[in-house]
């Protein structure tokens, strides 16, 4: 049976890859490049998903159905620069959430035991499929916007609008670009949901849902980066290291409810676990395309020598720091720009592909 | 040498409640022992904290500092 998801769930797989992650560690250094305008980098980078989109995607709506095929070394390529690609979020994503948990939840527990349980936590979701793991994304996702939502609701009385002040300036247009720098590469992994463009219920659409998908993400974000800059002011969001959970802990609406973070956590991890899950099909799928082969069986030790190497790679926070936000920039970007350029090739050939097949037919009628 | 322990018997235990996928194709059993392999040697690595920091500094030094000339640091 052909697996098959909605629009909705392709929309919301393409949001969870901008922000699971991203808002994390993302608004601390856009904020420290851009200050109080950040809020308008948020533009700019989804200009660029547009952008990217659109190139890879060109000319998909003039096709009935997409698969990607095995044999094809345009395809192989396309596999091979997914697993890098993949396999560089997996690491950088594991050590940002465990490097979370270990410093606001629990500082007691071994980084190797925090590793353990988000991977195993992912890989059954990831063993479950694509159908299960859209389901589950669908579910949480859903409640997290409830909580995006809720945020600068709940903290309306601690705006402070003199912390957007001065507001831009033709001064600030470099820092405007430099901070959207950083945040490109972060955008962009939105380029994964390529390789499941096949599993849409409509190739038509797919690009529609993808904008609309990643303007849900980045407009997430966008709230959340408004927020702190209203209630705690960009020069103490850019010392930061978590701003988005300072955020979350400033909200008090009771007395007796002062640690509603908590809560609000844990409504955030159901995305994290899904963003990973998908990442995982993802790898074993690009796997899969790479050795002509067709298992789930070895998602196991890869995502087991994922969670080892995410340990082994980052010998301590800095070194982290470092690759996540100044490596992964760089890295990310120049990945994503050749990803959506063979993607671009290969729904190029399956349009040509296509109009040979209707000139066949058209000369066997005649 | 716990984790090593851990990790090994995770492996082996797949191999064995997935013996008759993995007997059935070929192609499939070398490549699930050549990865389980691959994260055993890991899980030693990460027993006798072995880094393999130098890969995580070369992508540092090359893409680190392009994003450094970038963003004007």
């Amino acid at each position: 049976m052909k697996i098959q998801i909605s629009q909705r769930q392709l929309s919301l797989l393409t949001a969870n890859l901008t922000i699971a992650s991203g808002l994390v560690v993302l608004p601390q250094s856009l904020i420290d490049l851009a200050l109080q305008n950040t809020w308008t980098v948020i533009f700019l980078l989804f200009l660029y998903v547009v952008f990217l989109i659109s190139i890879a995607l060109f000319g998909v709506g003039k096709l009935n159905d997409f698969a990607l095929k095995p044999k094809q070394k345009k395809t192989k390529l396309l596999a091979f620069l997914m697993v890098i690609f993949i396999f560089h979020i997996i690491i950088r994503d594991l050590r940002i959430l465990t490097g979370f948990i270990e410093v606001t939840l629990l500082p007691l527990t071994p980084l190797f035991i925090i590793t353990v349980l988000i991977i195993g936590t992912s890989l059954y979701i990831a063993w479950a499929g694509l159908e299960v793991i859209a389901r589950f994304n669908e579910l949480a996702f859903s409640l997290f916007i409830l909580v995006v939502l809720f945020i600068p609701l709940s903290l309306l009385e601690k705006f402070d609008l003199e912390n957007f002040e001065p507001v831009l300036g033709l001064q600030v247009i470099p820092s405007l670009f430099q901070s959207s720098y950083v945040g490109l590469a972060w955008m962009g992994e939105v380029i994964i949901v390529f390789l499941i463009l096949g599993a849409a219920k409509s190739i038509k659409e797919t690009r529609k849902s993808m904008l609309w998908g990643a303007g849900i993400g980045i407009g997430l974000l966008f709230i959340l980066i408004f927020c702190q800059i209203a209630v705690l002011g960009a020069e103490i969001v850019r010392y930061s290291t978590y701003p988005s959970y300072t955020l979350v802990q400033e909200i008090r609406l009771t007395e007796f409810m002062d640690r509603l973070d908590f809560i609000l956590v844990a409504l955030y991890f159901p995305i994290t676990f899904s963003k990973l899950a998908f990442l995982l099909y993802g790898l074993n799928f690009s796997m899969n395309l790479l050795f002509n082969s067709d298992n789930k069986v070895t998602l196991i030790p890869q995502a087991i020598a994922i969670g080892i190497l995410s340990i082994l790679l980052f010998e301590n926070k800095t070194i982290v720091y470092e690759f996540q936000i100044h490596t992964w920039a760089s890295l990310g970007l120049f990945l994503q720009l050749l990803i959506a350029a063979v993607m671009f090739f290969i729904i190029g050939s399956q349009k040509q592909s296509k109009k040979k097949n209707k000139n066949d037919q058209a000369r066997t009628l005649n | 040498m716990l984790q090593i322990v851990f990790i090994w018997a995770v492996l082996i235990g797949t191999f064995f409640l997935n013996k008759k996928a993995l007997e059935k194709d070929k192609k499939v059993r070398n490549l699930y022992l050549v990865s389980s392999c691959f994260t055993a040697l890991l899980a030693v690595f990460l027993d006798y904290e072995i880094g393999l920091n130098k890969y995580t500094e070369m992508l540092i030094d090359i893409f680190g500092s392009f994003t450094d000339v970038v963003i004007g640091r």
